[in-house]
């Protein structure tokens, strides 16, 4: 106990030694615990992007991707609408299928491992008489002049309502279809489509001749988004006389691991020319690199940080230690023993280290948003044909500009593990002074 | 035939210690510093012994093999019935702090330790009595060497160096060990400081306890007890001069120490030893 207080009181006894050793080392650990959160940060919000890019895979027949509600972007020979629309009974359009894609072809799919399951959609461009669409907040009255076509859907999987690369449709009255429903006339309506349409849940509406029950109103909280209506798949490839035909299907994968693998085997299956495959994964990644770069950056940093701290506490105390090498040897010839002289030592460093330590926890919490910000460069803009990906390379991004650093109470544990850490580390240096130096010599040099 | 230690344990009658062919060579370079080289002597019990020699003599050595900072290659050393040879870890500990008291030129104080602080420390090191009553005998025996009490709570460097060598001595004490060990320690003083603590160290002496100092001042060698001069490692002369030595008045101290010289440094109470009992078990005492 007496050596612990003694190793204390040493501490105080030499201020400015002391103030300098902490401060030098209280830099080197408050960036290596800034460092630690930042990658923290990082890593969850890598794992958000992650979790929230899912497992789906989108399988389109080539040529057709970015073919969205204004017939998208240039295809890939530069034609700046490619995707021409093709005529259907009524007053619907086909939308972007160039070749659409076949049951067989989805069957192919279903065999390949590590599919999880299977939604199959065909997206039609709806400009009839009989639906009115939505008005669009700051657009131009519509009376009289151009009709905004409502987009409609014929899913298989009405649990995940994907409309305009929105997937986070939600249904605020009524209930989605079921397998049973698969190929009745019943929909489900967008909320401002409903709203011009005075349609509610069990009222019923025309279309193409067939009189469709309203079971649910959804929102996405988008204006395009809200102006269209899902149906059974069955029932809107016989209303637009397209049975057989797929216009995109969307292929889960059993996880996250694997949605790589599985879109290179739907590739291999399909074949390139006649499908194009993307991922949501892809998409994210491609867009959370600056991310990943900036927690690999956060990663080294945290190293260097750690190692410089080691490197500031050795050459510290080992100049502290060289330097009181007459105290080592006074000590141990007035009779202390070896444990006595390291034990003082030790708690000398143990106390420089915490304080240190505990100096940089606190100047963690100003300065690791700003580190991660500095950390975080802009993201490139991926360049999309329209419509699709755009709704989930706008969510990607968001969180792209939302690194938000919370410094947890977890980070003084940090702190604490390192500075244990560190006092270790450098408590080598006097016990290897201490176990070398024999009072006879250093004191026969007076 | 060499003698073994009991027959020197048993040989030791008044003296405090007695050392027979001991040898300590070192290495420099290509050539072997022979500092000491098979001496042998008695070291009486109560009396002032000077060890006197020229600068690199082997007195240093001769001291810190008799204290065990240093081992000796060759020979036997029992000091106070401990063969000192042949310590060692803990029984070295416990021997450096309990049979011997060290006093150095340079004074050696751990600088960042108060005056008071540094006389404590061997005690504390032993684990002898609580704080206080470390306190209250370090404060005794600062003010038996002639430190005033408003200079007990300085550091070494605040103090002048007579000063200091009173607190060194007063450390030496702390343990009330047998031996007393000073290795010039006059020799960073001015001549009328280093008088004044010849004397303290002359007074140290008593029945139970011999006090060693080495020097090469033969002034100073004239108020020991007994001289034993030493010249490349070799032991040339011991005379007794006890009985020749006229008494001489003491010097006027600086400072009025609280207790006269002449009735010896305070002594630790059987509490004190008490508390020691588990260093002096680590000696077989």
């Amino acid at each position: 106990m007496r050596t612990i207080i003694r190793g204390l009181r040493n501490v105080y006894r030499s201020p400015l030694r002391t103030g300098l050793l902490v401060a030098v080392l209280a830099v080197s650990v408050g960036l290596a615990l800034i460092m630690i959160t930042v990658n923290q940060a990082f890593a969850k919000r890598l794992d958000d992007i992650k979790s929230q890019a899912g497992t789906s895979i989108t399988v389109r027949p080539a040529g057709s991707f970015g073919g969205g509600f204004f017939g998208g972007g240039p295809d890939e020979g530069g034609n700046p609408n490619g995707n021409q629309p093709t005529p259907t009974p009524g007053n619907a359009t086909q939308v972007a299928t160039p070749t659409a894609l076949t049951a067989a072809d989805i069957t192919k799919v279903e065999s390949i491992p590590n599919v999880a399951g299977i939604a199959r959609h065909i997206t039609v461009r709806y400009s009839g008489t009989d639906l009115v669409s939505a008005p669009m907040q700051g657009m131009p009255s519509e009376e009289g002049g151009f009709q905004r076509p409502i987009l409609i859907t014929g899913t298989d999987d009405p649990t995940s309502l994907t409309t305009f690369g929105t997937q986070d449709s939600t249904i605020t009255a009524g209930s989605v279809f079921t397998s049973d429903q698969a190929d009745q006339d019943v929909a489900l309506v967008g909320e401002t489509l409903a709203t011009a349409n005075n349609l509610a849940v069990d009222s019923s509406f025309e279309m193409n001749g067939a009189t469709f029950q309203v079971l649910g109103i959804y929102t996405t909280g988008t204006q395009f988004g809200d102006n269209a209506l899902f149906i059974p798949l069955t029932t809107a490839q016989n209303l637009f006389q397209r049975q057989g035909e797929i216009d995109d299907a969307v292929v889960y994968a059993d996880s996250v691991d694997n949605v790589n693998a599985v879109a290179d085997d739907i590739r291999q299956t399909l074949g390139t020319d006649t499908v194009d495959v993307t991922t949501e994964l892809s998409i994210f990644q491609s867009i959370s690199a600056p991310l990943s770069d900036a927690k690999s950056s956060s990663q080294v940093g945290m190293i260097v940080a750690l190692a410089a701290s080691a490197a500031v506490i050795l050459f510290s105390i080992g100049l502290v230690a060289r330097q009181r090498i007459r105290e080592i040897g006074i000590l141990k010839a007035i009779g202390a023993s070896g444990w006595h002289v390291t034990g003082q030592f030790g708690v000398e460093t143990v106390v420089v280290s915490v304080t240190a330590a505990l100096i940089g926890a606190l100047a963690t919490f100003p300065l690791a948003q700003s580190a991660a910000n500095g950390l975080v460069s802009n993201p490139s803009t991926p360049t999309f044909g329209g419509g699709g990906g755009a709704g989930r390379f706008a969510q990607a991004s968001g969180l792209l500009g939302d690194v938000g650093v919370a410094v947890s109470p977890e980070i003084f544990l940090y702190a604490l593990a390192i500075a244990i850490g560190l006092a270790l580390l450098a408590s080598i240096v006097p016990a290897w002074y201490v176990g070398r130096v024999k009072p006879a010599e250093v004191l026969r040099h007076e | 035939m060499s003698r073994g230690s009991e027959d020197l344990v048993s040989d030791l009658g008044s003296s405090t210690a007695v050392a027979e062919q001991l040898t300590k060579h070192f290495k420099s370079g290509p050539d072997t510093v022979r500092a000491v080289d098979g001496v042998s002597f008695r070291l009486p019990r109560g009396k002032m012994v000077a060890l006197q020699g020229a600068s690199g003599c082997g007195k240093s050595t001769l001291l810190n093999l008799i204290g065990a900072l240093d081992k000796p290659d060759s020979g036997r050393l029992i000091v106070d019935g401990i063969d000192v040879a042949q310590l060692g870890g803990s029984g070295e500990v416990a021997y450096r702090r309990l049979k011997v008291g060290f006093v150095f030129q340079m004074f050696n104080l751990v600088p960042q330790l108060s005056a008071i602080e540094n006389v404590m420390l061997p005690m504390e090191l032993a684990g002898a009595g609580n704080s206080g009553t470390l306190q209250a005998r370090a404060a005794a025996l600062l003010g038996w060497v002639g430190l005033p009490p408003d200079r007990h709570n300085r550091r070494p460097s605040r103090l002048s160096g007579g000063e200091q060598q009173r607190v060194a001595i007063a450390r030496a004490l702390a343990n009330d060990p047998p031996l007393i060990l000073a290795d010039e320690a006059t020799a960073n003083l001015d001549s009328k400081t280093g008088a004044l603590i010849v004397q303290l160290l002359r007074s140290l002496r008593g029945e139970d306890r011999t006090i060693l100092i080495a020097t090469h001042d033969e002034a100073i060698a004239k108020e020991a007890d007994f001289v034993i001069v030493m010249k490349d490692g070799h032991l040339f002369a011991s005379e007794p001069k006890l009985e020749e030595q006229p008494t001489k008045p003491l010097p006027k101290l600086e400072e009025q120490p609280t207790k006269p010289l002449s009735e010896g440094p305070p002594r630790p109470d059987r509490a004190f030893w008490d508390s020691l009992r588990r260093g002096l078990d680590e000696l077989g005492r």
